[in-house]
């Protein structure tokens, strides 16, 4: 039995959460994440034959009020950059985040999530931002927490990549 | 046939005493020893019981060598003894009975005794002071009933361990305590790891401080650090301090045995299921001492349990006690017979045959206490012969008067004493109505002669008279009591007529006039005397005694008053 710790990181109400909700069944409520900051769920998978547990930190989201604690970071075998599409400056704070989490975690496996897709209408973020993150050879995917969108493809990409590290 | 030329040889050198002995020499055996061997050979049942004697040591000695183990040995007999069941069960049947009987009752000895402490310990939980307060803790905190009593048996009780990698807060292995359900051990083991980390980050204490204890209620989490992992104990109860030395031991015993595992960690968990032995030896409790109480519960539940049923069963036996003297007491009595008694429906349903003149059933069932909601009595009616029934339907029937005795025997109804001669001739007319009798004996039955005579009748009779208005036979209060006093005399010489075979009449007079209209006042006269006859009948007084007659006054020497009646008695 293989079990990873996975965080998940970003901007406040960049859709941290949901994306994790519309994977796992929690047992846990949203108070934690208010009261020290984390909310931790679970989700069984086989990849490739084999069977992974994974562990989902989900972090408060980083806003004027509250840092990110570094510490929830450590010990990850990976984690998700989470950005919301339609606020730009979620971007900045993603790419903030990422500088700090690969000091943390010794350069895991990582995946930017660009939330909110099915709002692609409003969306700050463009192509050629996409393509600027791409450039730095991060790993971009579009999701939509609300449609459900590429949502379990990119829990299972970012397990393969760990599961190959 | 090998064996044949080897005997032959022994005798050939049974003869030779040399070679006897040079086969000594070489051997060490004598000949008599030879030829028990040699029979042991030939023979094999003599070899089995020769072998017998040593073949259990040998198995045993076998055994003690471990040469053969008794799990091998299992299979084997366990086949002997199916195929012996199978082939013929009353054999292990019979091997077996005379153990059955002790076995059984000492497990059923034991049981009772399981069962009474079971069942004091539950009365006792169920309704002593203390484990109501618990009850009602129970309710209050919400916690389950059964984990408040267990609790509470405990001084403490370490019920989960938990094996966490320090760096990532993966589970690494969980054991808990046979009573507790597993819980969502990762995600437990992870928030341990992030509240320990939040504490840590909060609190900015040093990097080798760390959280060793949290409180939550009654329950304590006990968390021993090691190098690359953490041993978290959930605890409930007291835990003493013995209990921080075992997990510091289980610690260092998880990472002397764990050391390339844990260098090597990838997030696979499946090497540190071994670390479970190390885990296990921290499920520590401490149980309460319990005083011996005396099971004064369950023998107070005993005794109410036996007083109540003792009385339910006494109440049922002496209700039905009752009913069959009921029963016996109604079947005793004439003109009744029983031809069924049961219970229907928790209700006492009695069916018979009852004759009219039986006595009343009803009364009786209440005499015995019972009434229509206990107890119901069918019977269909029937005409009995017996002695009573056949005398009372006679006194019934024939209304005998005052100084008359009836008595039934064989069919004969035999009557007595003194009555006059007219309820004699009715007795005579009306015995063959009684069912039963076949005969009448009326030999001790004297006349008793009670009428008056003739003449005074007679003159009861013709001394009244009745006068009406025109076209009518209405009578005043006067009239009417004449007319009772005319009654009773007229019926008097009925019964004359009756006693001494005479044929008196009545002639009822009317009285008219010729004058006018002589026919019409005749018929309008003779209208009036059988009106006069027609009252007289309605009273009692046979009709045949009476006859109607019209007279004129013109025909009188001394003229009567027209529209009146009179009356005169003649013998026809």
């Amino acid at each position: 039995m293989i079990k990873k710790k996975i965080t998940m990181v970003g901007a406040f109400a960049v859709g941290k959460t949901s994306l994790v909700q519309r994977f796992v069944n929690s047992i846990y409520s949203e108070k934690y994440q208010t009261t020290i900051g984390v909310k931790i769920d679970q989700k069984n998978l086989v990849i490739d034959g084999k069977d992974v547990t994974l562990l989902l930190w989900d972090i408060h989201g980083e806003d004027d009020f509250m840092k990110v604690k570094p510490t929830y970071l450590i010990g990850s075998s990976g984690y998700f950059i989470v950005v919301d599409g339609t606020r730009y400056e979620t971007l900045q704070t993603a790419l903030q985040l990422q500088e700090m989490a690969s000091t943390v975690t010794k350069d895991v496996p990582f995946i930017v999530l660009i939330n909110k897709s099915d709002l692609r209408q409003d969306w700050e973020i463009n192509n050629d931002d996409i393509e600027s993150i791409r450039k730095r050879g991060w790993q971009v995917i579009l999701t939509s927490a609300r449609d459900n969108f590429a949502v379990e493809d990119a829990f299972e990409q970012l397990t393969r990549m760990m599961l190959n590290q | 046939m090998e064996g044949d030329q080897r005997s032959q040889g022994f005798e050939q050198m049974h003869d030779g005493g040399k070679l006897n002995e040079l086969r000594k020499i070489l051997t060490g055996l004598d000949k008599e020893e030879l030829e028990r061997l040699h029979r042991l050979m030939s023979d094999p049942h003599e070899f089995a019981i020769e072998i017998s004697e040593f073949l259990p040591f040998s198995i045993r000695k076998l055994i003690e060598n471990g040469e053969i183990s008794k799990e091998e040995l299992l299979p084997f007999f366990e086949e002997v003894i199916q195929t012996s069941i199978q082939k013929n069960p009353q054999k292990l049947a019979d091997i077996l009975f005379p153990v059955m009987g002790p076995a059984i009752r000492k497990a059923v000895a034991e049981d009772l005794k399981k069962l009474i402490d079971s069942l004091n310990q539950t009365l006792e939980s169920g309704l002593s002071p203390r484990h109501l307060k618990m009850r009602l803790s129970a309710r209050v905190t919400g916690k389950s009933y059964a984990e408040m009593l267990l609790s509470q048996a405990y001084v403490y009780q370490v019920k989960q361990v938990f094996l966490i990698h320090r760096n990532t807060g993966l589970l690494l292995h969980h054991e808990t305590d046979s009573e507790t359900g597993a819980c969502a051990g990762d995600m437990v083991a992870s928030m341990l790891s992030a509240i320990g980390d939040f504490v840590k980050d909060s609190f900015q204490s040093g990097t080798n401080d760390a959280l060793d204890t949290i409180h939550v209620g009654e329950l304590n989490i006990w968390i021993e650090q090691g190098p690359h992992a953490v041993i978290a104990a959930i605890v409930e109860g007291n835990p003493p301090h013995e209990l921080r030395t075992v997990m510091k031991e289980a610690i260092e015993a998880v990472h002397f045995n764990h050391v390339y595992d844990f260098e090597k960690f990838n997030g696979d968990v499946s090497a540190f299921a071994l670390s479970g032995k190390f885990l296990q030896r921290c499920l520590q409790k401490q149980k309460k001492e319990q005083q011996k109480s005396n099971p004064v519960f369950a023998i107070a539940l005993l005794v109410l349990v036996l007083g109540v049923a003792g009385f339910f069963i006494y109440r049922n036996l002496e209700t039905r006690h009752r009913w069959n003297k009921f029963v016996t007491h109604v079947d005793e009595k004439q003109g009744i017979h029983i031809t069924g008694n049961n219970m229907s429906g928790g209700v006492f349903v009695l069916n018979g045959l009852r004759d009219a003149e039986a006595l009343n059933t009803d009364s009786m069932l209440h005499s015995f206490g019972f009434d229509s909601s206990n107890a119901r009595l069918i019977f269909t009616p029937f005409i009995s012969l017996e002695q009573e029934m056949v005398v009372k339907r006679a006194i019934r029937l024939l209304e005998p008067p005052q100084g008359v005795l009836i008595s039934f025997k064989e069919g004969v109804l035999i009557v007595s004493g003194e009555a006059d001669a007219v309820w004699i001739n009715r007795l005579k007319l009306d015995y063959v109505r009684v069912v039963g009798v076949n005969k009448l004996d009326v030999a001790a039955l004297t006349i008793m002669n009670n009428l008056p005579d003739l003449n005074m009748i007679i003159q009861a009779i013709e001394k009244h008279r009745f006068s009406f208005d025109i076209n009518d036979v209405e009578m005043d209060a006067v009239q009417k009591k004449k007319f009772d006093s005319l009654t009773m005399a007229a019926v008097q010489i009925g019964n004359f007529n009756i006693v001494n075979h005479r044929n008196m009449l009545i002639h009822v007079r009317s009285y008219s006039s010729k004058a006018v209209n002589k026919q019409a006042n005749e018929k309008v006269a003779l209208e009036r005397a059988r009106a006069f006859i027609k009252l007289l009948g309605q009273a009692g007084v046979s009709e045949s005694l009476l006859k109607a007659e019209v007279v004129f006054n013109e025909d009188l020497p001394v003229p009567q008053p027209v529209r009146s009646v009179s009356f005169n008695v003649f013998e026809e």
